[in-house]
């Protein structure tokens, strides 16, 4: 098994993105810097309102206004994301970077047999095949999500949720990218199909050897799976190490909160209702500073403290 | 004659979809919530198991095809006038969108001055204001912080925890929470599950907990039932259930759950069945509802829906793994 390489594949220079409006303007990423490394899984864990999905949307680069990006560089290998002409981006989507958004399994057209929408995605992204290279090149990616090519002249409404889910790791693994960004990939599964789907697209992830950042709420999903782990608050990355070292140790406040909540399955805890501690905020102050060796925290002070 | 605050026996209920089709929700399910000490009641399945359509039914907003609901020994659907009132009090509801709950234009306090004036008329304005007061206090709500806010100031965890103190201020028996906290992010489901405990402890409320989360239902409820295509596939005591789980299905369910410890990860991938078109038809044709993803299935499977067994571990389960031995000959 080959491990995470020391190549980085991503780099996330303080990403600054700010949805605009009329009344406010939300600083839903507020200075980002992350590094997605060679053939590794990195984690990226938020609560709804933090910022996540908007990371991935803006590296992307499909932002919808008011979103915009204020600040920052998105380089992959040595391009600038953010700075390329579009048609050199459509260039490098699917074939280089491939996006698994949340529900994506409601993104499949649902009048078009699969096979159809395999062949325009080679298509749009410029990928030329016979007719016989095609369809060998179909059933490698359904075979590599556990699916057989059969289900190629079925439309989407006749395969389960699990399934669709599972097309759609397909269609994305269809060009070998070199790195993944899925966004709550089984968030709308149910805890079986969620587990088999996760199973599969970290199979289907290790056996191209591409890199994924893998963006989700569940952190117990994020620890099956990662190898590295970012916890995203306010806008901000508060924490950010190798899994088992975040786990084992988490410094800041919101982490640990995080990981305390998390209900476990075996025990039943005595749960409290003391409520202040969980509606604390705390106002992030100054850069990231490693704590040990990869293991990064930034600094912190809870609202209260400082309304004296 | 009936000891029982609620009783739901051998329940059907179908809905039609489109023409000549047919999406049969609940196959005859029995549960009962006993009206002596109060319990909390787990009602555990996948989207489409019928889990909600249950919780429906137990507040009387659905009638059943076949099969009858009873509050206090009478049938639900001929309650009128007094009884009817009475069975609307002491039987509330949660449900799983705290946003889509309030509405937007008013403050919080609107649905419980509301609640107050359809069932304490009688209430002056003083006796509203302690009323409220000492419902929201009950949740450990300050009401100075949420009083006159309009629901948009408010995080998901509050406005499900007013909603909790808005069926409280009625002093229900049983509250049936379908989902309370699958939309409220994880940091702040604790003081949600926490406040439902207590309405069990300290006051005496029964509830239903509706849900797809194991391990939340297994921090706040006594017993439990796995619904699977709508059939109780097992049902138990919670720690027996989740502890040494007798159905296939459950666990199935139970080996899904991660581990949040990234020391115990999956080892092997997970082992199923991917059903085929074929294990369908023949569950189609009268036999076990789990048998096309089961991995122990048999031909014996096919015959006949098996019903619940009592098993080994004290909970019952439908599974034919579990027939007692004299009668599998026949």
């Amino acid at each position: 098994m080959v491990g995470p390489g020391s190549e980085v594949v991503l780099e996330i220079e303080a990403l600054r993105i700010h949805y605009e409006m009329q009344a406010a303007t939300i600083r839903a990423v507020d200075g980002v810097d992350l590094k997605v490394r060679g053939n590794e899984v990195l984690g990226l864990a938020g609560e709804s309102g933090s910022g996540k999905s908007t990371l991935a949307l803006g590296v992307l680069r499909l932002l919808r206004p008011p979103g915009r990006v204020v600040e920052g560089r998105v380089r992959f290998g040595d391009v600038d994301l953010l700075a390329l002409e579009e048609r050199d981006l459509r260039a490098l989507r699917w074939r280089q970077f491939a996006y698994i958004p949340q529900g994506s399994m409601s993104a499949l057209n649902p009048v078009m047999r699969l096979r159809s929408q395999f062949a325009d995605t080679l298509a749009a992204h410029g990928e030329r095949m016979q007719p016989a290279a095609m369809q060998e090149r179909f059933t490698e990616v359904l075979h590599g999500v556990g699916l057989e090519a059969d289900i190629l002249p079925r439309y989407p409404h006749e395969l389960s949720g699990g399934m669709r889910q599972r097309v759609c790791i397909a269609l994305a693994l269809l060009l070998g990218p070199r790195l993944i960004i899925a966004d709550e990939p089984t968030s709308a599964l149910d805890v079986i199909s969620q587990r088999v789907v996760l199973e599969t697209l970290a199979a289907a992830r290790q056996a191209i050897g591409a890199s994924m950042l893998l963006i989700g709420h569940d952190l117990a999903l994020l620890a099956q799976v990662t190898d590295r782990l970012g916890v995203m608050y306010a806008g901000r990355i508060v924490e950010l190490g190798a899994t088992g070292q975040l786990f084992a140790n988490a410094r800041h406040p919101y982490t640990q909160r995080l990981i305390s909540s998390i209900p476990d399955l075996h025990d039943r805890r005595t749960i409290s209702s003391d409520a202040p501690e969980a509606e604390a905020q705390w106002l992030l102050e100054g850069p990231l500073q490693e704590v040990s060796a990869g293991h990064f925290v930034r600094p912190w002070q809870t609202a209260g403290e400082t309304a004296s | 004659m009936s000891a029982d605050l609620l009783e739901l026996r051998g329940i059907h209920k179908s809905f039609s979809r489109g023409f000549r089709k047919r999406v049969d929700a609940l196959q005859g399910v029995d549960l009962r919530v006993s009206a002596g000490e109060a319990r909390i009641i787990t009602i555990a399945g996948e989207s489409g198991s019928g889990k909600s359509t249950l919780g429906m039914l137990a507040l009387g907003f659905l009638a059943p095809d076949a099969g009858e609901v009873r509050f206090r020994g009478q049938d639900v659907g001929q309650l009128r006038g007094r009884s009817l009132r009475e069975f609307r009090r002491s039987v509330q509801a949660i449900f799983q969108n705290p946003f889509s709950a309030f509405n937007p234009f008013y403050p919080v306090d609107h649905v419980l001055r509301l609640t107050l004036r359809n069932f304490a008329p009688q209430q002056d304005r003083a006796g509203v204001e302690a009323s409220i007061s000492e419902a929201l206090s009950a949740l450990h709500l300050d009401p100075a912080a949420i009083l006159g806010k309009h629901p948009h100031q408010l995080s998901g965890g509050q406005l499900q925890r007013v909603m909790l103190a808005r069926a409280f201020l009625l002093r229900p028996e049983l509250i049936i929470a379908d989902e309370p906290v699958s939309m409220i992010d994880a940091s702040l489901r604790a003081v949600v599950l926490a406040n439902m405990l207590e309405l069990k402890e300290r006051h005496g409320i029964s509830q239903l907990y509706i849900t797809h989360d194991l391990s939340t239902a297994r921090q706040i409820s006594d017993r439990i039932l796995i619904l699977y295509r709508g059939r109780v596939v097992e049902a138990g005591s919670m720690d027996h259930v989740l502890d040494a789980p007798q159905h296939p299905y459950t666990q199935l369910l139970i080996q899904a759950i991660p581990q949040p410890d990234p020391t115990k990860r999956w080892q092997a991938p997970l082992d199923w069945q991917r059903g085929e078109a074929a294990a369908e038809t023949a569950e189609m044709d009268g036999g076990c509802p789990f048998y096309s993803r089961c991995p122990q299935r048999m031909d014996r499977c096919l015959a006949a829906v098996p019903p619940l067994y009592a098993t080994p571990a004290n909970t019952q389960a439908a599974c034919y793994l579990h027939e007692p031995e004299s009668t599998s000959t026949a």
